[in-house]
């Protein structure tokens, strides 16, 4: 066999290689200076490097230029490249907020912001993926970094634990994702999406039913990612245990990422498998709406009523995995858009809220919040409005696109049951509203104050206002046009 | 004569030892070297098939299949670790605890 | 210029938090709310009767690959409204000038300009948008200012119209992608008009979908066996809420039905037309019967509007020209009265610190002119001749009984007429006349209207007779808006062979 050397477009590499190495350099200065401050200014610097090649790539594919690297293993396309766009908005608001709770907390060690960085470098592989090997790596490289992360706060249990938890059900769920590689591998003989489908596709193809299960493996796997029911068990235990700022990121790059995989693999390998593989998805989304928001409805305490919501939100994704042609990509990119916004922004008031071991987050630590401190129950009402969905938010505007993408692709009873246990979304999202606004404060409310958490309030009340005001835009540049694997 | 299928199913069975281990056992090292089966399972199946299709791809993917159980034991240790050192037990018994 | 109407409002409630000085919050709202009250009633003057239709159209593009678009206009049909919306947020803002709270008033100029909108969208999303932004400053309302229970009626308020929300929703999406027959999907209304025989066509669904947005809307008018949010809703509201509440948020759902399932989905209105009918029947018998049991006050109204809505769905079930406009005249003239009895008996409450029936008594000659007034208001509720209620609930019966098919539902509504009358009158017997207990007068100050108060009453009283002595002043414009509409049931009953 000839050595063939890989076709390398540097571009297409370079958001990801200015994050691996601003997380080297970072990583490598923490070893002589322990100012938590240059690095994480490094970090955010990185972030915006990366997002500024990343801009290039996206205007160059927008004016038709499809790049690729590694014979289409490595895409570049408008849809990873939108995602590639969330995931560093949602890191940047993780290490806003982080930066004065880890000084808070007493946990402040250089090498957190590093490892955040290659968690997201991680997420961008995955979202770039057109090889289920390359997925696989980017899913260990984000995973084994945010496992790290989840256990940061060492000398407590429930993050110790956390970190344990979802370590030890995060490498059964990689076990499942690799077994369905392997299947797939040996129904089709390849690893790369377009050739996976030749394969499928070629006359003859009769391993069919061991593709299928190698498919719902896959599923099996990324469904831990994103917590579809029922491999959503880590969720609540991790999303408390871990500090806070972690469950933020957890809960946008990670599932961003994850969906950013889940949608490409859908678009073009499920419809060629059998509809086990398919239908099996839509079991998953039906128990994930309905277990979901029910248990969300039962919670106390705001963290884990945030846990289960996001359970919740990851079936409304799922949806629009479902409907992943061009209209379904386009509203989930835009539903994760919306979502790292106000999910971040919700943990972000969350940490100003809570002491510095992350209690003091039951729902009567809220009573009256709006009159002892206004712009903050003012901020969480905007996050909390929108994640239920109240138009004029971006919420509002990601779930009547997915919905749309859903009724298009002809699942409209579970569109029903979507749109139905929506109201039961609303009654959780609204208690916290409730007693911020019409009840007396119960318990001296903390005043911690940080500036970059601010910011990152700031940025995601902005950025919610408007994408649910004016949504055309970013969706009108979400146009995808041309994917490079569309034309197989 | 040993077929394809006699290797997918060995590694199926591995695959189902290292799953009854993950799920029955205690003790966290225990628990470890259950997922350890399970990534061996998978990769007796990987090398099978790439041994029977001639293709140099399936050793590739085994290769990498080696080198993240290797990152994720290393990971998985660590954590470990601070369990241990915190709970002073090496059973997953405080973990449920979270539950509730 | 009607979407001044909208943004104007929404302008001042945005700009409330700059404010330091909380009585610059009344000063702006009232400010901005008289400018709309001019501005609408401009609109509503410059209107072209003779040409009819849409006027004043406004189309921008919003999220144009989805067909979502910003389209407003006025037509006859929401002109009134989009008035009343203004006038009584006005009063309501006079109503309250005692209160210097810019909060209060920022979340009045919000709904006022949220429910202009849902008058003037003509674009389905934007309606929904609307229709559901309403919700929310209502929800603080009741919520934030209200008496006792309000976090209870807050939520049951907010809870009964999300569980309709969700089902318009559903139903708006549907429609939308049948009307569409695979195409370009498009939410503007007037386009969907001219799709309503490929609507038609999906029989299975057409019986579903209309029904998702009938709920919505019989949820928000109330009717029978979903009320049960307003009467709570309605005693722990501030009185101003319960004004804008009575006077306008429970007209769109009457809008709504008239505007889209007349309009969109005529057969599915003949096919539900008894079922509908039964409903309106039940609201004014039991409407009237619950409130005769009151001993509150407030509530007394509240249930007199489930009965007054009642014939505004009588009249809309029986698809005639004169029962459907007499059906938008009593929502108008409820609107004007119930409005102006929530504000008396609010200033009254104010005074006595009481809302119990038995402990009024001798308001009348305690304070003339607040109870002269309560006496006018309360005979405009049992629907005298003279006033604006007799109109409308007068016409709507009429339509009732042209139709041979709601004759029956007519004759038992007539008895609905009579409870409430009689309701009235007891009411104002026990409230008004007399003199009042020794323990009222030595405790509290039972001082007349001011100045302010009476300016707040003077133009609902002013309308109420207006429009009572002089429907030219306002039918034409309902009729000429409703007839086109009801040309469409009539296709079809020629069709259907009726």
């Amino acid at each position: 066999m000839p050595l063939v050397l890989p076709d390398i477009d540097w571009l297409t590499l370079a958001p990801l290689l200015v994050l691996l190495s601003t997380a080297s350099l970072a990583a490598l200065y923490a070893l002589y200076n322990r100012s938590s401050k240059a690095v994480a200014l490094l970090a955010l610097l990185g972030l915006a490097v990366a997002a500024i090649f990343n801009l290039q790539l996206f205007v160059a594919s927008r004016a038709g230029e499809l790049r690729s690297s590694f014979g289409l293993r490595y895409l570049a396309d408008q849809g990873a490249l939108a995602f590639n766009f969330v995931i560093l908005l949602g890191a940047a608001l993780a290490i806003l907020i982080s930066y004065d709770y880890l000084k808070r907390a007493e946990l402040e060690q250089p090498e957190y912001y590093p490892l955040m960085l290659l968690s997201a470098s991680g997420a961008m592989v995955m979202a770039a993926a057109g090889d289920l090997i390359i997925l696989l790596l980017g899913l260990e490289i984000m995973s084994l970094a945010v496992y790290v992360l989840s256990a940061w706060r060492q000398q407590a249990r429930e993050s110790a634990e956390a970190g344990m938890k979802y370590f030890l059900l995060g490498a059964f769920a990689s076990a499942f994702l690799i077994y369905g590689i392997a299947l797939i591998y040996g129904a089709t003989g390849f690893f790369s999406y377009p050739q996976i489908v030749a394969g499928l596709l070629a006359e003859g193809f009769e391993q069919i039913f061991l593709a299928t299960l190698g498919g719902i493996m896959i599923l099996a796997g990324l469904g831990f990612k994103v917590a579809l029911v029922p491999f959503h068990q880590w969720a609540p235990d991790v999303y408390t245990g871990a500090p806070t700022p972690v469950t933020a990121f957890m809960s946008v790059v990670v599932k961003t990422a994850a969906f950013a995989a889940l949608l490409r693999i859908f678009a073009f390998i499920y419809p060629e498998l059998g509809v086990l593989a398919v239908q099996s998805l839509v079991v998953l989304i039906a128990l994930t709406l309905i277990v979901g928001n029910f248990t969300a409805l039962v919670q106390r305490g705001i963290k884990r009523m945030l846990a289960y919501s996001a359970v919740a939100h990851a079936g409304y994704l799922a949806l629009a995995v479902l409907a992943a042609g061009n209209l379904g990509m386009r509203a989930a990119i835009w539903y994760l858009t919306a979502y790292t916004l106000m999910n971040a922004g919700a943990f972000a008031v969350l940490t100003l809220l809570s002491d510095r071991n992350d209690h003091g987050d039951d729902l009567e630590r809220f009573a009256g919040l709006a009159r002892s401190r206004p712009y903050l129950a003012a901020a969480m009402t905007v996050f909390l409005l929108s994640l239920a969905g109240i138009p004029l938010l971006a919420g509002f505007v990601g779930k009547i696109l997915v919905f749309s993408a859903a009724i298009e692709a002809g699942y409209v009873s579970l569109t029903v049951i979507a749109i139905i246990t929506s109201v039961v979304a609303m009654v959780y999202y609204l208690r916290p509203v409730m007693y911020m606004y019409f009840r007396e404060p119960e318990y001296e409310p903390l005043q911690t104050n940080s500036r970059s958490t601010h910011i990152a309030i700031g940025i995601a009340v902005f950025g919610t206002v408007l994408l649910g005001i004016f949504p055309g835009w970013w969706y009108s540049l979400l146009d995808l046009g041309q994917s490079l694997l569309a034309g197989l | 004569m040993l077929t394809l299928n006699h290797f997918l199913a060995l590694g199926a069975i591995l695959f189902a030892i290292g799953l009854y281990g993950l799920l029955s056992r205690r003790n966290l090292v225990a628990i470890l070297m259950s997922v350890e089966i399970l990534l061996n399972a998978i990769l007796v199946n990987v090398v099978a098939i790439a041994r029977f299709n001639d293709q140099a791809q399936g050793d590739v993917f085994a290769l990498f299949i080696i080198a993240i159980a290797a990152a994720e034991v290393a990971v998985g240790l660590a954590l470990f670790l601070n369990v241990f050192r915190l709970n002073g037990v090496a059973t997953v018994d405080p973990l449920r605890r979270m539950k509730e | 210029m009607i979407s001044l109407l909208i943004f104007l409002p929404l302008l001042g409630a945005a700009l409330m938090p700059l404010f330091r000085e909380p009585k610059a919050g009344k000063w702006l709202a009232l400010l901005i709310s008289a400018l709309t009250t001019l501005l609408s009633l401009g609109l509503w003057l410059g209107y072209d009767l003779t040409q009819g239709g849409f006027q004043y159209l406004q189309e921008l593009p919003w999220i144009p690959s989805l067909g979502i678009n910003y389209i407003v206009a006025l037509d006859g049909l929401s002109l009134p409204f989009v008035f009343l919306t203004a006038l009584l947020t006005l009063v309501s803002v006079l109503a309250e000038w005692q209160r210097d709270d810019k909060g209060f008033f920022g979340m009045f100029l919000m709904m006022q300009g949220a429910l202009i909108a849902v008058f003037v969208a003509l674009d389905l999303i934007l309606f929904f948008i609307a229709f559901e932004l309403v919700l929310m400053p209502m929800f603080f309302i009741i919520g934030i200012w209200g008496y006792d229970q309000r976090r209870y009626a807050a939520l049951k308020f907010l809870l009964y119209s999300l569980i309709g929300s969700v089902f318009l929703l559903l139903a708006i999406l549907a429609t939308a992608f049948i009307a569409s027959g695979g195409g370009m999907i498009s939410f503007d209304y007037r386009l969907l008009l001219t799709q309503l025989p490929a609507i038609a066509a999906a029989k299975g669904v057409l019986l579903l979908i209309s029904s998702g947005f009938l709920v919505a809307f019989l949820i928000k008018l109330p009717a029978f066996p979903v009320h049960t949010w307003l009467p709570h809703a309605h005693t722990q509201a501030p009185t101003a809420g319960s004004i804008l509440l009575a006077g306008v948020l429970l007209k769109m759902g009457g809008y709504g039905i008239i505007r889209f399932n007349l309009a969109l989905f005529p057969e599915a209105m003949l096919s539900l037309q008894p079922f509908l009918a039964t409903l309106a029947v039940i609201g004014i018998l039991y409407g009237g019967y619950v409130a005769m049991g009151q001993t509150d006050l407030k509530k007394l109204v509240a249930y007199s509007s489930v009965n007054h809505m009642g014939f505004v769905l009588l009249g809309i079930a029986s698809l005639t020209a004169f029962g459907v406009g007499g059906a938008v005249y009593q929502m108008v003239a409820h609107g004007i009265i119930t409005g102006l009895m929530f504000m008396l008996v609010g200033m009254m409450s104010q005074r006595t610190h009481t809302r119990t029936i038995a402990a009024m008594k001798g308001m009348y000659s305690a304070m003339p002119v607040l109870g002269g007034l309560m006496w006018l208001a309360m005979l405009g509720g049992a629907g005298i001749p003279g006033m604006a209620g007799f109109i409308g609930e007068f016409q709507a019966l009429l339509g009732a009984f042209q139709n041979p098919a709601t004759a029956v539902f007519a004759v038992l509504s007539v008895f609905g007429i009579l409870i409430n009358g009689g309701l009235m009158l007891w009411t104002i017997q026990r409230v008004l006349q007399g003199e009042p207990s020794v323990q009222m007068q030595e405790n509290y100050d039972l001082y007349d209207l001011k100045g302010l108060e009476l300016a707040a009453a003077a133009p609902l009283v002013a309308l109420a007779v207006l429009w009572g002595l002089w429907p030219p002043s306002l039918s034409p414009y309902i009729d000429r808006a409703v007839q086109p509409v009801l040309e469409l049931v009539t296709n079809v009953t020629k069709v259907a062979g009726f």
